[in-house]
């Protein structure tokens, strides 16, 4: 039996999931177009977060501070200095997160393993405890109003325009995919995939590792920062909370598994779930968590890794 | 000489590795380290290479101090190094083993939105068809067999094209069919690049088959060093080595 190289499998992938997205709106349920945007807001956030623990190694449990950070900041620009701009706003939550992530990412990553984890974790906590403090600045507890986003003269309400801001949230989906793919099969990515298979040896073939994790934590933090803009026009408010959902991220892409696509469904599933099992009962998270909890322990690399191991078993067993 | 160290010290407690060790190595030969267990053979590669700081002494590379340098910056001025227990990236294929010291030696590990080029692949191959991997380039370094690991790590070393290699043990836990094919590699490509080595190894007869010079130590001294045929004639290597009285 002739074999399909494996080339042709990846663009017909390419080519229906994209084709999928694309007709999602044509279905006329706006709740699923707020879903499926909430999704890929997700899986840009778990596309970051995958640069630095799926190719690099690095766990961090303090993604949500640079997601937050990206949503406040929207926030900020859209309602109180009342630019509404959403490039804009965009624009200075990728800037302000980076920044924030070049500085907690050079004090990170001189530490490793479980250090480094608790490390990110207290900077999320840092910037959740300034959120709730601060309310006269913030609203405290009470969060912020997120005024509707305009590109241009072009009005992107998610409530008035859900379809309008589904295809936005797409757009810089695609985006962040192409990057990701880009670096990740980049002499840099290479690079950031051999830190995590073996961090001394990268030592010892003449890279600072310590640099290079720093870059991939940059990169993370960058994501986060977009998903985070994105994140809040759809849901109207932000709250201190975003500040400590780490774990939903961190969630996604175990789910998905650390591959490159494994994030992305991940976040889909995580997602989808999360919405479908809240509508039939309050103790949604406990189930949700359970799930998981037995997802991750039956199968440990995700549904993508999982996929992959039955498909290339049955390869493998047709050939001999 | 290429690398030359003055009185290098290093304790662990009470235990002396190192104590007063003055080597130097002269430029396109291969120096073995032999000497019992704990004589404090990978130490000294450990230090020369950045993986531990001596307590007290120098070590020069081309009369360039590089005492305690961080072992990446070591490793740039072109010393490559193998470990005892292969130190290799288990989930990567073979070719991005090798891949991957070819685009730190090259400089273009910054190239974030670069492919891999021709120029990456070209050399990788080179490397792999020197150390006989281009049918298993494909494979996960984690499905190769011991003495594969092993000369992977070595494969890895010299990806870097340094001037002077350290190897630690590279045939260790490898049967003896396969030792010889694995020095028989390593010597080549080191006569062939005119590249110096130091190497760590048990075996006498490998020891004496393929050194220029051979470095005895005991206790964390050299008792020792000179040509194969010097050292083989010495009664108190034997002694030591064989522990015969």
């Amino acid at each position: 039996m002739k074999q399909i190289p494996e080339n042709k499998i990846k663009k017909f992938f390419l080519i229906i999931s994209t084709s999928i997205f694309l007709i999602i709106p044509l279905i006329g349920s706006p709740y699923l177009d707020f879903l499926i945007s909430m999704a890929l807001v997700y899986a840009i956030w778990a596309l970051g977060y995958n640069f630095l623990y799926g190719y690099t190694g690095l766990l961090s449990f303090g993604h949500a501070a640079y997601f937050g950070i990206g949503a406040y900041t929207v926030a900020f620009i859209l309602t109180k200095f009342s630019i509404n701009s959403f490039l804009i706003a965009i624009l200075a939550a990728i800037v302000i997160s980076t920044l924030s992530g070049i500085l907690i990412g050079y004090l990170c990553v001189r530490y490793t393993a479980i250090y480094f984890a608790l490390l990110t974790l207290a900077f999320a906590q840092f910037f959740y405890a300034l959120c709730f403090r601060f309310y006269y600045i913030t609203g405290g507890s009470d969060g912020m109003h997120v005024s509707t986003p305009y590109l241009f003269n072009f009005n992107l309400s998610a409530i008035e325009n859900p379809i309008g801001y589904y295809y936005f949230t797409l757009f810089f989906f695609f985006i962040a995919v192409y990057v990701a793919w880009r670096i990740v099969n980049s002499p840099f990515g290479k690079i950031l995939q051999a830190i995590k298979e073996n961090t001394i040896r990268v030592e010892f073939i003449g890279v600072s590792t310590r640099k290079y994790k720093w870059y991939s934590f940059i990169l993370s933090t960058m994501y986060s920062g977009l998903a985070g803009a994105l994140y809040a026009p759809l849901f109207g408010h932000v709250v201190p909370d975003l500040f400590i959902i780490s774990a939903e991220v961190l969630f996604a892409t175990l789910l998905g598994g650390t591959t490159f696509i494994g994030p992305i469904l991940g976040s889909i599933v995580f997602i989808c779930a999360r919405s479908y099992i809240s509508a039939f009962t309050i103790y949604w998270p406990f189930i949700l968590g359970s799930l998981i909890v037995a997802f991750t322990l039956l199968f440990p690399s995700g549904i993508v890794g999982t996929l992959e191991k039955k498909i290339s078993h049955i390869l493998k067993s047709e050939v001999s | 000489m290429i690398l030359y160290t003055k009185n290098l010290v290093k304790h662990f407690g009470e235990v002396k590795a190192l104590e007063n060790v003055n080597l130097s190595l002269e430029k396109g030969t291969i120096t073995s380290i032999v000497g019992p267990n704990g004589a404090g053979k990978t130490t000294l590669i450990n230090v020369i290479s950045g993986t531990i700081p001596p307590d007290k002494g120098k070590v020069f590379f081309m009369n360039k101090d590089i005492t305690a340098l961080l072992p990446y910056k070591i490793a740039r001025m072109g010393i490559g190094r193998s470990f005892q227990i292969p130190a290799i990236y288990n989930g990567l294929t073979v070719l991005d083993n090798v891949r991957v010291a070819i685009i730190s030696r090259l400089g273009k590990a910054n190239k974030i939105f670069h492919k891999i080029d021709k120029e990456i692949n070209e050399k990788a191959n080179e490397i792999l068809e020197i150390f006989g991997f281009l049918e298993k380039k494909n494979l996960l370094a984690q499905d190769l067999s011991h003495g594969d690991r092993k000369l992977l790590d070595v494969a890895i070393a010299f990806a870097l094209d340094p001037k002077l290699v350290l190897l630690d043990e590279p045939t260790s836990g490898v049967s003896t069919s396969e030792k010889n094919i694995i020095m028989n590699t390593i010597h080549n490509v080191i006569k062939e690049k005119g590249v110096t080595a130091l190497i760590v190894e048990h075996d006498m007869d490998i020891v004496f088959s393929y050194s220029n010079k051979i470095i005895v130590m005991h206790q964390g001294e050299i008792i020792a060093e000179g040509k194969p045929s010097q050292i083989k004639e010495d009664k108190n290597v034997e002694r030591i080595l064989l522990g015969v009285e």
